[in-house]
């Protein structure tokens, strides 16, 4: 018994020297693994924070519609310059909400960096405190807005008819062919209108006319695209010097290529005859065309627009229609209205300041 | 009956004899052990090295590859300068004078097989080691359709510079095993992708 009682103590101690042993080893290897922790948390929040920031950034890139300037986005959230908000970047639906979830959230100024050149600065932040900046140079493209060879704000009546009108959305040259377009920018859709409901609408109507309707997307080439200020194009065409055309038109010629100008039928536009013409030709009513029309540059209407059997139209440009109370969109007979960057750009030279252009991003910067 | 007891209470030489040879086990099985925690301990810490390292070199690459071909005038500028398998140069106007001749505005990456050194360079100057140990080094490019631009030896030509919208690049590294029974050394591996922003 008095012998046992001897060796106990020894294990003990033997036990303690072991333990004595590993445990600066064991706290060693604890700090390492706390450190490499921290260290790939923070890389991961880092990560994170860049594509909030991102999100930020594109969120409101997508928000700046197609236009002229960038005032309306200088003014801020209240929309009035020189104001305490001017430079907060104007949501439509307010202040961001946290995104993706609560923990993140982005803000987005702007600033102007010279006329027609934006400073965008998204700020976002998240996790254990990271931050990220990244700041991209906003402007307008050179080329202008079009959202389609043919653009209508409504679908209540429209019709392709029977014959072989054509819509293309492939990019001609003035001189092109409806059927073979030389063009080299980027095809836009043949038809489009602002409502995903109505495009699915026209999908559906047109599906047996996937030949006439050929451009960028799926065949039928249709799609949503941003709302056009229609009525506004028309405000600031009537601001400009145009020339008014009379409702009936039997022989006219209003403007060539070398010298567009811009036409206003103030009511209907009934073409029975030979219309020509290049530039911007706006009709407030009922375009109606039972003879030929040749246009070059942009077509704006703000009633109906009926086609006859009889009728041969070509246009090459662009053709935009706003909500109307006059439902109809009839485009029967021959021809065709085909995209042209090359008439549009043209049309945009001769009246500068005039179409809208959309918003591209011309520089890129991770600041922070 | 003390006599005795004195006796006894003493080791006797068998006794002696198992209890060295007790310890001399217990030690040995004690040191195998702590050996192996040690060696384990410094393992882990040298792949933790090994990681930190590739992540953080792979981190800062990518941070001067996104701002290829930014300008602050807001100019066209020709982001992507050299393109090959194991070399790239990309280039930025930071200050926005309409040159790349500031500092960390024209900036290549490359790796150098002879000393196994990912290598950086600014400027067009001589590049200099920024990561030991490195045993690969591979970009690869891609249009905005995604589809591959293989480069050829001297790397990618201009036309095809201007069309490369992401590149994806491969890191790798391997330290010494600091144990000396393990024969392989210590690799970490990264990878990511790099989106061009700018136009």
């Amino acid at each position: 018994m008095i012998g046992s009682a001897n060796e106990g103590g020894s294990a003990m101690v033997a036990a303690l020297g072991f333990t004595l042993l590993l445990l600066p080893l064991g706290a060693f290897v604890a700090l390492q693994a706390r450190m490499d922790l921290l260290i790939q948390r923070n890389l991961r929040a880092e990560i994170e924070v860049f594509y909030v920031a991102e999100a930020g950034l594109e969120h409101a890139v997508a928000e700046i519609a197609p236009g002229t300037s960038f005032d309306a986005i200088l003014a801020g959230p209240d929309r009035a310059l020189g104001t305490a908000d001017d430079g907060v970047f104007p949501f439509s639906e307010g202040p961001p909400a946290p995104f993706p979830t609560a923990s993140f959230h982005y803000d987005v100024h702007i600033t102007q960096r010279r006329a027609g050149v934006l400073d965008l600065i998204s700020s976002s932040g998240g996790r254990t405190g990271a931050t990220k900046v990244i700041s991209a140079i906003l402007t307008r493209s050179r080329l202008p807005f079009t959202p389609a060879a043919f653009y209508i704000d409504d679908a209540s009546a429209f019709d392709l008819g029977s014959s072989d009108f054509m819509l293309s959305g492939l990019d001609h040259r003035i001189t092109d062919r409806p059927t073979a377009p030389t063009g080299v920018a980027a095809a836009v859709p043949a038809l489009a209108t602002s409502r995903t409901a109505i495009e699915a609408q026209l999908r559906q109507r047109l599906i047996d006319n996937s030949g006439h309707l050929v451009g960028a997307g799926e065949s039928p080439s249709i799609a949503t695209t941003p709302t056009v200020d229609v009525q506004s194009l028309v405000s600031a065409c009537a601001q400009r010097p145009h020339v008014s055309v009379a409702p009936a038109a039997v022989s006219m010629a209003l403007g060539t290529v070398d010298a567009p100008q811009i036409a206003i039928a103030a009511n209907d536009l009934e073409v029975t005859g030979q219309l020509t013409g290049a530039g911007i030709l706006v009709v407030r009513g009922t375009l109606r065309v039972t003879g030929n029309f040749a246009f070059t540059g942009l077509i704006v209407a703000l009633g109906g627009i009926v086609f006859e059997p009889s009728s041969m139209v070509q246009v090459a440009g662009a053709f935009w229609r706003a909500a109307s109370h006059d439902p109809r969109v009839h485009l029967d007979g021959h021809g065709a209205v085909a995209y042209s960057s090359a008439a549009l750009a043209a049309v945009d030279d001769a009246f500068p300041g005039l179409l809208p252009h959309p918003v591209v991003i011309a520089g890129w910067q991770e600041m922070l | 009956m003390t006599l005795g007891r004195s006796n006894h209470c003493g080791a006797s030489l068998v006794e002696l004899l198992t209890s060295m040879l007790f310890v001399s086990i217990l030690s040995a099985i004690s040191y195998s052990f702590a050996r192996a925690a040690l060696m384990s301990a410094r393992v882990q810490e040298v792949k933790s090295e090994a990681q930190e390292m590739t992540v953080l070199a792979l981190d800062m690459l990518v941070r001067e590859v996104r701002m290829a071909g930014f300008s602050a005038a807001a100019a066209p500028l020709t982001g992507v300068r050299s393109a090959a398998a194991a070399r790239i140069e990309v280039a930025c106007d930071l200050n926005g004078d309409g040159d790349v001749a500031d500092s960390n505005e024209l900036i290549a990456y490359s790796y150098d097989p002879q000393t196994h050194q990912l290598m950086r360079a600014t400027g067009g100057a001589s590049p200099q080691p920024l990561v030991r140990n490195v045993v690969a080094l591979h970009f690869a490019f891609f249009d905005a359709d995604g589809i591959e631009l293989v480069p050829s030896g001297e790397g990618l030509p201009a036309e095809h510079r201007r069309r490369i919208r992401r590149i994806d690049v491969q890191l790798s590294a391997e330290l010494p095993n600091p144990d000396p029974l393990a024969g392989r050394p210590l690799a970490s591996t990264v990878a990511t992708s790099v989106q061009l922003r700018n136009p």
